[in-house]
């Protein structure tokens, strides 16, 4: 069918194309960068920079620290916020211990009472934002399929109907490929289901397999 | 943290095929400007309440011993965590109750003191206060770590504050909330599609604060 005029613009690509790398670092954390933070004396809480947008590693001084949860260095340590590593036993003389609040703050236990000791933090960062023909971005061959896919997908929303709904599976593949690299998503049960690995037990007919080769019904009144 | 209002409404404006001006005019005359802008302000509001992706911390409320209702602040949309900061510079966590289990757990919290309360509620009493139970009789603080309400967006170039990567999201969220208004532009099938977008999101931000890959 002819198009005189087209249905989308070079403008509208980019945005695709921007909008699927954003959901695939989303997805999968695939940009990262390491930030290094100065600590403050008795801080226990650091704001990470706005272009990192979750923690992902902690190290202080080059010792790996343990992530835990806020919830429970509370259980453990009710009055950690105010610990410093030069109370002595049981406090450990330097930070073990990482938790994150949100995507861009975290704390420490214990606190360093001194200050001006590296936090150096591995995180996800920004997705890299192409503008130009000519940019590049740091990503393997082997994802433009499903990339592309994707892009194609969300462009198509904007036509709907049947050629949009035809464009469906690309997301599915997109989220599978996804699945694939980050197995916290691969055991949700909602992105399972969004990527189409998951379906009722009602959906899939319980058949004899040496019957079902035969062309043969199951006898009448047995389970199927 | 970098993506502008007037970008998202520009994608939106060419996804629902009308002249692009930043979501100054809607010329099909399907939505107003004001529409748009309150649905976009309703899902990063309601992405802050969902996700807890962006805590504001080191907050102490206006806290007067032996009261039990304290002031939170007004720009206040749900709570992470509350803790008791008393005068002797340590901390005590306060986990969330109501007053109902207070009664049955401590009958006499309403009328009793202790230095340190041991519970805390935001979900029963009037809105936007903090109950501590039972009232503290130390002159110390309650402390929150809470989502607040995000900076209102316009269609005059003001920074989304979810993180960039989250505001497709949020986009799709609009685009469901648009094509959900009773109208000339119903779509049941594309805003239901939408919103799986959306929700695609927000699972995706709750999986990442669970801890990564």
């Amino acid at each position: 069918m002819f198009e005189a005029t087209p249905f989308w613009t070079a403008t509208e690509a980019n945005r695709a194309i921007n909008e699927t790398l954003r959901w695939w670092n989303l997805l999968v954390g695939y940009w990262r960068k390491m930030e290094t933070i100065v600590t403050v004396a008795n801080s226990a809480s650091y704001l990470l920079s706005s272009t990192l947008i979750l923690p992902a590693r902690v190290n202080f001084s080059s010792y790996p620290l343990d992530i835990g949860t806020i919830f429970d260095l509370f259980q453990a340590r009710p009055n950690w916020i105010a610990e410093t590593s030069s109370l002595g036993a049981p406090v450990p003389p330097r930070p073990t211990i990482w938790a994150p609040i949100g995507m861009k703050r975290i704390a420490i236990w214990p606190s360093d009472p001194v200050g001006g000791t590296t936090l150096v933090v591995d995180a996800v960062r920004s997705t890299p934002v192409l503008t130009l023909d000519t940019d590049f971005i740091d990503i393997g061959r082997e994802e433009f399929s499903n990339l592309g896919g994707e892009a194609l997908h969300i462009l198509a929303f904007k036509e709907g109907g049947a050629r949009w709904e035809s464009t469906l599976h690309w997301h599915q593949d997109f989220l599978k490929a996804a699945l694939a690299r980050n197995s916290m998503l691969y055991a949700s049960d909602f992105y399972r289901r969004a990527a189409g690995l998951d379906f009722g037990r009602a959906q899939h007919r319980m058949r004899r397999e040496e019957l079902e080769s035969k062309g043969q019904q199951a006898p009448q009144g047995q389970p199927q | 943290m970098t993506v502008l209002d007037t970008a998202i409404l520009g994608e939106i404006q060419s996804v629902m095929i009308e002249p692009e001006d930043a979501g100054v005019s809607w010329a099909s005359g399907f939505w107003t400007a004001g529409e748009v802008i309150d649905y976009m302000n309703d899902r990063q509001r309601d992405f802050l309440k969902e996700t807890f992706c962006l805590i504001t911390a080191d907050t102490a409320l206006f806290t007067v011993p032996g009261v039990l209702r304290h002031p939170l602040p007004q720009d206040w949309i749900c709570t992470y965590m509350a803790l008791w900061h008393g005068s002797d510079g340590t901390y005590k966590e306060l986990p969330r109750s109501d007053s109902f289990e207070a009664d049955l757990g401590q009958p006499t919290w309403i009328y009793e003191t202790k230095p340190k309360p041991d519970l805390c509620s935001d979900g029963d009493q009037a809105t936007l206060t903090m109950q501590v139970m039972p009232a503290a009789s130390d002159a110390g603080l309650v402390e929150i770590l809470y989502v607040k309400v995000s900076a209102a967006l316009s269609n005059s170039g003001i920074a989304f504050e979810v993180p960039d990567e989250f505001v497709p999201a949020i986009k799709w969220g609009v685009i469901s909330d648009m094509l959900s208004k009773i109208g000339r532009a119903h779509d049941p099938r594309r805003a239901a599609y939408a919103e799986s977008r959306y929700a695609e999101g927000v699972e995706a931000a709750k999986a990442m604060l669970r801890g990564f890959i």
